[in-house]
């Protein structure tokens, strides 16, 4: 049976493989039509990120908030509960910290130590209303969830344009940020901040809670199976909203760490879409924390090489959003190499069924 | 000697887990035979017949019917071929008269709609014809266990079936019923059908069947005339070694009470009685058996007593506290574990592994953590005790418990239950689908947990056998209500059993007060 476990996992890893090398193929096939300089394009969009020492730092500056809102949705995914407020939350507290920075001040580093724990608490009650909603009144998370992100959009439009909006300047923007508030850039000519630091510490302590604590373990028997949880003693609401609850606070860490890295105001008026690539980096990471790194670096490695495409070639951007949604499709689709899979199964299993009989003759 | 009917040549079946369910196996049926097909679980039985009746597909292998070679791609072209299959669990809508189950899919129609009076005849004929007696205007929610199969059977005959599979029709039947159906398949034989005969019970494999093919590890280890043949000769081909299924077991030396319920009654949420006025004690260092036809108020026992369900009347005491309103874990605290009656929905998570299912209802305790972690050694040291002792068959603590064949998922399940230092073992159905060598270690083991360390077990289970062989006191359940309570299990027979089962004899309040 150890050989079957051993197969199974080959055959995860060469799922990744294949659907990201199949999504590279057409997209070169599609390049090749769509585009007058086709070779060009192809370049770029499968080496572009590594060209310069700015596009590699851009793919790690977005690895940041895919990570955090990626190690969120893994916290609510291990619980069996599709809570996608993380999208709402990410903005939304983007907003508040926005908004407490300009009644605050304190020295650099502590300053932006307490905006990111604000930016928590701030994500972690929110997540609370769809949790509540659902272990406690039968509401189901996910439509909750969304009502909840539209509601958080316009309730932070409202906050932007009536507790801090800046009229000097021509776009709807907040008053700018203090220095002391922001965090670091880390290289000179580059954009990327010290909030790496903060997500891959989000990343390890997930890990550990989800992973090496009883908390953990009890969450993850919530979601693989209910009834069992149930029957073994465990109180599956409570143990649900706590992983819906640190989730949110994970988003709401993600997008205060998004606006004092990158941003001299607030000015964000749409839905950011970072919660819903979190989704996608947790699917990719399986709901393991200690594999989101590498499903954000996935995901940011091909966005950055669709923006280089986009803004150095005639091609598209939106080409890439298939490309990204084929590249899921087959991760995420259990029967992808499946036929394949058996088949090495089969004779993993037929083999050892002939060597028990020669030696038993 | 008559012709075959059946033959399936060098049947390989290979699942998707790597597991390998039947090799090379041949098997063959006559015209005019009940063929006993016996195994331990997981011998591959129940894939040889999924794989006759189109549900599942052979790697390699051929079937000939009549001496045609056939392949079945799925069950409907195994019953044109003439192959009927009734299931364990009765494949029946609950609110559709006999008449119409059996003619679903192939209703008679008058114009464009159904011709009831048709549906009627043709099933009362067949009903009538082999003596099934059942009513063809009944509704089928109204009918007992037993006539539930007999609906099943004439489906299958209504749909012109050569060949009828029945697999453990009698695990659900009391021995009565068991006894009406064992006539009524000699019928089917006269009528030139060929039985293929799925049982555990080789008591009933001995004095019902012609012909016997015994499975082991997916091999065919005998087919042979079931003449001269005793049930010890055929356990032996089962199992490989000698097994002894009588328990010695000494006299119960009882001391303090463990559980307490007092006049019990439990409503469900459609208002029916569950439990109507249940009175019950156990006692340190005994087992109690609750015998009775599944649906009968035993589970609910279990899950009252462990917080599962709730009860509205009467008081539940373990160890002297009042256990009303209490959550399963404080319930567990107190000192029930519970054995619950599905391993795959309740006893175990399939995805989480060996070593997570093992302590997923301890991890708060000190003696498995540093600090707020888990400490894996503390935990693979407790894990590895609990697979070295309850010898269960894996490869690694950390394998997906759904890696493990039925059996050893079970053994994992009862060493987590009989470790948790608990004071009152509820054990519903711990041996249901185990094999023969797992059962007994399960039901050994229990008893010398009662004996050697004062616990007290209560003991659901739809084995006669088991119960009667396992406890030391002993109550049938019939609607609800305790109906019988016997002080020594081992002065009673299966037969006994039976008619209180039924709920055709009763005793007396009296005497069944007793057991409080």
């Amino acid at each position: 049976m150890k050989k079957t476990r051993r197969i199974e996992i080959l055959f995860e890893i060469l799922r990744i493989i294949f659907a990201m090398a199949i999504a590279y193929l057409l997209a070169m096939l599609v390049l090749l039509f769509i585009s007058k300089e086709p070779i060009e394009a192809i370049k770029s969009f499968a080496f572009g990120p590594l060209t310069s020492k700015r596009r590699i730092s851009s793919v790690f500056e977005l690895m940041i908030p895919f990570m955090l809102t990626g190690t969120g949705m893994c916290m609510m995914y291990s619980a069996n509960r599709f809570n996608l407020s993380v999208e709402g939350i990410f903005l939304f507290s983007g907003c508040i910290i926005t908004l407490c920075s300009f009644y605050l001040n304190l020295p650099k580093v502590l300053f932006s130590l307490v905006l990111i724990l604000i930016g928590a608490v701030v994500g972690g009650l929110l997540a609370f209303i769809p949790a509540v909603g659902r272990e406690k009144l039968g509401a189901n998370e996910v439509v909750i969830s969304i009502m909840l992100n539209y509601a958080l959009l316009y309730f932070s439009n409202f906050i932007l344009r009536n507790f801090m909006l800046d009229t000097s300047v021509t776009y709807s923007a907040s008053y700018p940020i203090k220095d002391a508030a922001k965090l670091t850039r880390l290289f000179k000519g580059t954009r990327l901040h010290t909030g790496l630091f903060v997500a891959l510490l989000v990343v390890v302590l997930g890990y550990l809670f989800l992973y090496k604590t009883p908390i953990g373990l009890k969450i993850r028997s919530c979601g693989a199976n209910a009834s069992f949880a149930k029957y073994a003693g465990i109180n599956v609401a409570l143990y649900c909203i706590i992983a819906q609850v640190i989730g949110g606070a994970c988003a709401g860490i993600g997008g205060t760490v998004q606006i004092l890295g990158l941003f001299d105001r607030f000015q964000w008026d749409s839905l950011t879409q970072y919660g819903f690539d979190g989704l996608l980096v947790s699917v990719l990471a399986k709901r393991n924390p200690i594999l989101v790194p590498v499903g954000a670096f996935l995901l940011a490695y091909l966005r950055i090489g669709a923006d280089i495409v986009n803004y150095s070639t005639d091609v598209p951007a939106e080409f890439v959003s298939i490309l990204q949604a084929i590249i899921i499709l087959l991760v995420a689709a259990q029967e992808f190499l499946g036929v394949m899979k058996r088949k090495t199964i089969y004779k993993a299993a037929r083999k050892e069924m002939m060597l028990e009989k020669g030696e038993s003759k | 000697m008559s012709k075959e009917i059946l033959k399936m040549q060098n049947i390989t079946k290979i699942y998707g887990n790597g597991f390998v369910a039947n090799k090379d196996i041949s098997f063959t049926v006559k015209e005019k035979e009940i063929h006993a097909l016996v195994g331990e679980n997981g011998a591959g039985k129940t894939t040889l017949m999924k794989i006759l009746f189109g549900m599942e597909q052979p790697q390699s292998g051929h079937i000939y019917i009549d001496g045609k070679l056939v392949s079945f791609a799925n069950s409907i072209e195994a019953i044109a071929a003439g192959i009927g299959m009734v299931h364990q669990h009765f494949m029946l809508s609950d609110s559709l008269t006999v008449a119409e189950n059996v003619v679903l899919g192939m209703e008679p129609l008058n114009g464009l709609v159904v011709d009831k009076k048709a549906a009627e005849k043709l099933t009362q004929q067949i009903s009538d014809k082999y003596n099934l007696k059942v009513n063809a205007t009944s509704k089928v929610k109204d009918l007992s266990v037993g006539q539930k199969q007999k609906v099943e059977i004439i489906k299958a005959l209504a749909r012109d079936a050569k060949i009828l599979v029945l697999d453990e029709p009698t695990a659900v039947l009391t021995p009565q019923e068991t006894e009406e159906l064992f006539q009524q398949i000699k019928v089917l034989r006269e009528n030139g059908h060929s039985i293929i005969f799925i049982s555990h019970k080789l008591d009933e494999v001995v004095s019902l069947c012609d012909w016997v093919t015994v499975l082991r590890r997916g091999e065919v280890v005998a087919s042979v005339s079931i003449e001269g043949l005793s049930q010890q000769k055929i356990s032996r081909l089962m199992v490989g070694r000698d097994v002894v299924t009588t328990i010695n077991k000494e006299k119960p030396v009882l001391k303090n009470r463990v559980l307490q319920m007092e006049n019990v009654t439990s409503v469900n949420d459609e208002g029916k009685k569950v439990l109507d006025n249940v009175s019950l004690s156990v006692y340190q260092g005994e087992v109690v058996g609750i015998a009775g036809i599944e649906g009968n108020g035993q589970s609910e026992i279990a899950n009252v007593i462990t917080g599962v369900c709730e009860y509205q009347f009467g008081k539940i005491t373990v160890n002297g506290v009042d256990i009303k309103d209490k959550s399963i874990k404080e319930i567990r605290n107190i000192g029930v574990s519970h054995i619950s009656e599905d391993r795959l929905i309740y006893g175990s998570a399939a995805d989480l592994s060996i070593k997570e299912n093992l302590i997923i209802d301890r991890v708060d305790k000190s003696e498995f953590k540093t600090g707020p972690f888990i400490s894996d050694k503390k935990v693979n040291k407790f894990v590895d005790e609990c697979i070295k002792y309850f010898e269960i068959a894996c490869d690694d603590r950390n394998e997906p418990i759904r890696m493990l064949s039925g059996g050893n998922m079970q053994k994992v399940i009862v060493a987590r239950e009989f470790t948790s230092n608990a004071s009152l073992i509820v054990a519903n159905q711990p041996t249901r689908g185990v094999d023969i060598g797992t059962c007994d270690m399960i039901r050994r083991e229990m008893i010398r947990k009662t004996r050697e360390e004062n616990v007290a077990a209560i003991l659901i289970s739809a084995d006669l056998n088991e119960v009667i062989e396992a406890s030391d006191r002993l109550i049938v359940m019939y609607n609800g209500q305790i109906v019988a309570y016997f002080s020594d299990s081992s002065s009673i027979n299966e037969q006994q059993l039976g008619e209180y089962m039924l709920g055709l004899k009763k005793m007396s309040d009296d005497q069944i007060r007793e057991v409080y």
